[in-house]
Parts: structure tokens; C-alpha cells; sequence
């Protein structure tokens, strides 16, 4: 592994209305990496993400984007290194997914300009890489929670970074847009080598698709590494609880979760 | 959804305007045919020298009476249109017209303070009255905005709750002040309810330099209020400075609004009915919104003014009265219609 990160956190503690929401972290993300952020609800990966992409500011610690500080970066700039898909995006009335996607062009535009014809044809790349070029006349309202999903990540990628946080970005999905958002944030991590941070709720999941996976739990890492060195049936139970059990599946080795009761 | 052909809008609401204004200039106490319209405003451009016989007092009721008083209500209804929309923007509330958020009250407080107080400098407070009305405004707002911040449930309804708060108590001292100061208070209640029976060319003139610095600025920000119709930190997220925005904008709403009370007095539900037409009619994209706004308050106020001195004539009824028939209607269509409709 080189030793060149993407993003490096050091020593970051942040709060949220006078409760320590994240104690002491440091992570160095490598470029080009799938990164898993789980844990148990409240345990600060929302915090987390938004410390990184600047909603948040901490209260101690320091943020590296290519060894750049992230101190006095304007909205702007810091659009142009980290894009962001919320948990719940808003589902904005009356705009077409085009228009929508094309808002992720902000960053490159001043304040009476409009989009150019070149920002067009990048609105339009990032709506083929997640498979919603055909929805680009369509109104969210008119789409289904995987399809708008995908918008938003398309919205995310029109931003140009090389940095892509994703909360929750599977949550309220069915299955089987759940397996295509992952598929489609997996290719984006191979063909366009940007670095994704998502939080995931589903660790099989999370271990099957990410590089790295970050455990977080009461606003502190507990523990950073590959799926293999994750996947450890004491390490997960204490983290999620005794209900789960570990099996051994015939892929590459790797454990996944199944709930012990019917194990 | 289909695309809007906007050339084809744009042209239908600058014909409305024309027909509303030529409509506007022949009816009244004596009745005057476009051609004798033509035929007066001709005489005032001085290179063509043009001689007519038709009457001068013709030619008085067209380009010094009826002319300016349709101007400036056109001016006017633009000018309210735009805070209007403005406001709906900034508060992502289909119900923040410059009313309901104190902007208006302020406004009429400020130019009232400047009329009763240094009143006497006649030539002064033609130019000043448009800051004054707008210092007003500026502090109404600021206090209707900090009120509704520093509540715990920051939501519509805390802001439009403190704006009626902060309006009815900028009223409460615009009459205080009219009544403490001058005993014959008619014409100022008359300009408070909202008239244009005062109109001449130096109130048009007066207004059209902050007009056209605010409209421009103003349309500079249609992409970005279109960003801010998402969240706060969804807009913060690709890039917007969303206080700085909101400020600016809080600003160049509230000027447009104060410079429209300073030369009319308060007349409200135009900020209201225009935009949300406009959204009825022709969709929520706010690069069309604001023009399509503009110019439909322009012409609403137009015919409601006309309306108003000619429906009672030989009394005339305060445009205000007017607009109030027109807005409450469809302000209570709004309410059954139900929030569903609006931004999601």
C-alpha cells in the first residue's frame, strides 16, 4: 500500500449542542478506496461525514485533502474537493432531474452565470454512470426512491472531486437497489478512481463491496481495516450485540453476519 | 414534462402589458381613444415638434395625470412582485410575501417618520423618502428574521408569526405617529392604505434608479435561488455561501419593497398573487418565475388601479382595496389547496 492519502484526519473531536458527537479521530484515507463507515445508530457517522465535508466544524483536530489544510476553504472550493450525498436529500418540486443534477455544477459557476454547454455534457456523463441519462426531462416525484438515489449520486459525481461521502445511501432501498447503488458506486471507485466514504447500515454489504471499512462507535474509531480484520465474530457481537453469529461463505474466504437464532 | 416555450410567455405578458397599459390610459373621467393617445404622447417628445388639435386638456390628462399614475403603479406591481417571489425564495414559504414578514409595515413607518417629522423639506424627502422607507423596512425585517431565528422551532410559521407581530407593531406606531403630529391625517391614511392618486413624474423618476439596480442584481440570483429550494446544507454542500445569500437577497427584497411603499403606500397580496400564478401557470424554475412575476404584477397592478378609479367613479377606490378583493380569494385558495403542492 502506498502511503499517499487522500484525506487525512488528525486528532478531530467535534460537538453538536455541547455533546462530544466525535472524540479524537484520525484516519488517512488512500486514494481511490471504497471506505465502509458502521456502526450502531447515534454512534457519529453522519458526524463524521459532515465534519469532512465542512458542515460541521470541529472543535480540535485538522483535515488534509493532498496535503492541503482545510482550514479557510470557502464553500466553493471545498465543493470543488468533496461532494456530498446526504441521507435525505430533498426532493425538490418542480425540477427536472437534469436541472437537479446540474445544481452540482454550482461550484464552477458565478453567482448570474448559467450553466454552459460543456457543464451540460457533464451533468450528462455522471447520468450515464449511474444509469439515469433517460430520466434527465423527468421530475423526481415521477421516480422511485433507487432511481432518485441514483440522481443524487449523479448530482454528487457532476461536482468533479475526487472525494465522494454517501450517508446512508441504501437505506429504505430494495434489495435489489441496494446491490445496484453498490454496484454502481464499485465501478465509480474502479473506472473514475474516486475515493468513496459511505455509512452503511448493512455490514454484509459494506464488507462484500468496501476496501476499508472504518467501525465507529460513541464518536470514536474502534477499528479500521480490510472486511477480513473486521469481520470477526467477538469484534462485531460487541460492537452490534450478541444476536449475531458469523458464517463462512465459499467467496474468498470471508465471513458474513446471520443472526445466531437460526444459525 | 414539457418544456416551456418562454419566448412565447415572454411576448403574451409584454402584449397583456401594453393592451393593460392603452386600456388603462382611455378610461377614466372622460373616455380617450387610443388614436388621440397616440396622438398626445407624440406632443411630449420634443424633436418631433408634432401639432395636433385635439385639447389640451387631453393632452394634460394623457401625459401629466394618467400617464405617470400608470407608470408608476406598473412600477410598483413589478417592484412587489419581485420582493415577493424573492421572499418565497429566501424562506422556501409560498406564503412570506413582504406583508407577512414586516416589510411593507416597516417601510410605511420609516417613510412615515421622514413625512411627519422632517416633512416640511419638501424637496428633500422626494429622494429621501425611498432610503427612509427602506432603512424601515431593512430594521422591520432584521427584527422579524432575529425573532424567528432565535426560537428553538425555527419553521414557516415562527417567521410569519413574527412578522405579523413586528408589522402590526410598526403600524401601531405609523398611526401614533400620523395622529400625535398632524390632526387632518386623511391623505395619510389614504397613502397608507395604498393609492396612486398622488402620482406624478418625479415619483416615477425617483423610483426607477434603486429599480433597476435591484432587479438587476436580483436577476443575477435566479440559478442560486434555485439551489437554495433544496436545504440549507444541501446548498452550503455544492458550494453556496447560503448567510451571505440570504442576506443579500433579504436586502434587494426588502428595497424593492420599501421603494414601492415610499412612492405608494401599502398594498399588499400583489407579492403574493403574482408569483404563485405564475408557478400555477408555467412552473418553479425561478430563471422564468422572477421575470414572469415582474411582469404580472406589473400589469395586475395596472388593472387594479384602473379599477379602482373607475368602478365607484366619481370616487375613487384606494388600489389596496382592490388588491385585497383580488388577493384574499386566492390567498384562501392557496391555504385549501394545501402546503402538498409546494416544494414538495
Amino acid at each position: 500500500m502506498d502511503n499517499k492519502s487522500v484525506l487525512k484526519i488528525t486528532d478531530i473531536t467535534c460537538y453538536l449542542d455541547d455533546t462530544k458527537v466525535l472524540d479524537n479521530i484520525s484516519l488517512d484515507i488512500k486514494p481511490g478506496t471504497f471506505n465502509g463507515l458502521i456502526g450502531v445508530n447515534g454512534s457519529g457517522k453522519t458526524s463524521l461525514i459532515n465534519t469532512i465535508n465542512g458542515l460541521i466544524k470541529p472543535a480540535f483536530g485538522s483535515l488534509e485533502i493532498d496535503d492541503f489544510r482545510l482550514n479557510n476553504y470557502s464553500d466553493k472550493d471545498l465543493a470543488k474537493l468533496i461532494a456530498t450525498v446526504p441521507q435525505n436529500p430533498t426532493k425538490m418540486f418542480g425540477f427536472s432531474c437534469l436541472d437537479i443534477v446540474l445544481m452540482g455544477r454550482n461550484p464552477y459557476l458565478s453567482t448570474g452565470e448559467w450553466p454552459s454547454n460543456n457543464d451540460i455534457e457533464i451533468a450528462n456523463h455522471s447520468m450515464k454512470s449511474t444509469g439515469v441519462e433517460m430520466f434527465s426531462q423527468r421530475t423526481l416525484d415521477s421516480l422511485s426512491g433507487g432511481e432518485m438515489q441514483r440522481v443524487f449520486i449523479a448530482k454528487g459525481l457532476t461536482q468533479g472531486t475526487k472525494i465522494l461521502l454517501l450517508d446512508e445511501p441504501i437505506a429504505n432501498l430494495d434489495l435489489s437497489y441496494q446491490i445496484q447503488i453498490m454496484d454502481i458506486l464499485l465501478s465509480l471507485v474502479k473506472d473514475r478512481k474516486i475515493t468513496i466514504i459511505a455509512a452503511l447500515h448493512d455490514i454484509n454489504l459494506a464488507s462484500l463491496y468496501c476496501n476499508n471499512i472504518i467501525v465507529i462507535d460513541k464518536g470514536s474509531i474502534v477499528k479500521n481495516g480490510s472486511s477480513k480484520e473486521i469481520m470477526e465474530q467477538d469484534f462485531i457481537r460487541n460492537i452490534f450485540g450478541d444476536r449475531l453469529s458469523m458464517i463462512r461463505i465459499p467467496i474468498d474466504n470471508r465471513n458474513i453476519i446471520i443472526p445466531k437464532s437460526i444459525k | 414534462m414539457q418544456q416551456l416555450n418562454t419566448y412565447r410567455i415572454y411576448t403574451l405578458l409584454i402584449v397583456i402589458l401594453l393592451v393593460s397599459i392603452v386600456l388603462s390610459l382611455s378610461i377614466g373621467s372622460v373616455i380617450i381613444y387610443p388614436h388621440d393617445i397616440i396622438r398626445s404622447l407624440l406632443t411630449a417628445i420634443p424633436i418631433f415638434n408634432y401639432q395636433t388639435d385635439i385639447p389640451d386638456s387631453v393632452i394634460i390628462i394623457i401625459n401629466q395625470i394618467r400617464l405617470p399614475r400608470i407608470l408608476l403603479a406598473g412600477l410598483v406591481g413589478f417592484a412587489i412582485a419581485l420582493s415577493g417571489a424573492t421572499f418565497q425564495a429566501i424562506f422556501k414559504n409560498p406564503l412570506a410575501d413582504p406583508y407577512l414578514i414586516g416589510a411593507a409595515s416597516g417601510s410605511a413607518l420609516g417613510a412615515t417618520i421622514v413625512l411627519m417629522i422632517i416633512g416640511p423639506m419638501v424637496l428633500l424627502h422626494i429622494s429621501i423618502l425611498p432610503l427612509a422607507s427602506f432603512i424601515g423596512g431593512v430594521l422591520a425585517v432584521g427584527v422579524t428574521v432575529i425573532i424567528a431565528f432565535s426560537s428553538r422551532s425555527l419553521n414557516s410559521n415562527t417567521l410569519i408569526l413574527s412578522g405579523i407581530a413586528v408589522g402590526a407593531l410598526a403600524n401601531a406606531l405609523t398611526s401614533f405617529i400620523i395622529i400625535s403630529t398632524n390632526p387632518d391625517v386623511r391623505p395619510l391614511l389614504g397613502w397608507l392604505l395604498g393609492s396612486f392618486n398622488t402620482s406624478n413624474w418625479d415619483k416615477v423618476l425617483v423610483i426607477i434608479p434603486y429599480l433597476i439596480i435591484s432587479t438587476i442584481l436580483l436577476f443575477n440570483f435566479r440559478r442560486v435561488m434555485n439551489i437554495i429550494q433544496s436545504s440549507d446544507s444541501e446548498a452550503k454542500l455544492v458550494g453556496v455561501d447560503i448567510k451571505k445569500t440570504k442576506y443579500i437577497l433579504i436586502i434587494l427584497g426588502t428595497l424593492l419593497t420599501s421603494v414601492a411603499v415610499s412612492v405608494s403606500g401599502i398594498i399588499g397580496f400583489v407579492g403574493l398573487v403574482a408569483p404563485h400564478t405564475v408557478r400555477l401557470l408555467w412552473g418553479y424554475d425561478y430563471r422564468y418565475l422572477i421575470p414572469f412575476s415582474a411582469l404580472l404584477g406589473a400589469i395586475l397592478l395596472i388593472l387594479a388601479d384602473s379599477i379602482g378609479r373607475t368602478i365607484l367613479y366619481p370616487q375613487e377606490l384606494p388600489v389596496g382595496v382592490i388588491t385585497a378583493f383580488i388577493g384574499v380569494p386566492f390567498f384562501i385558495f392557496l391555504i385549501v389547496r394545501g402546503r402538498r403542492t409546494f416544494y414538495g
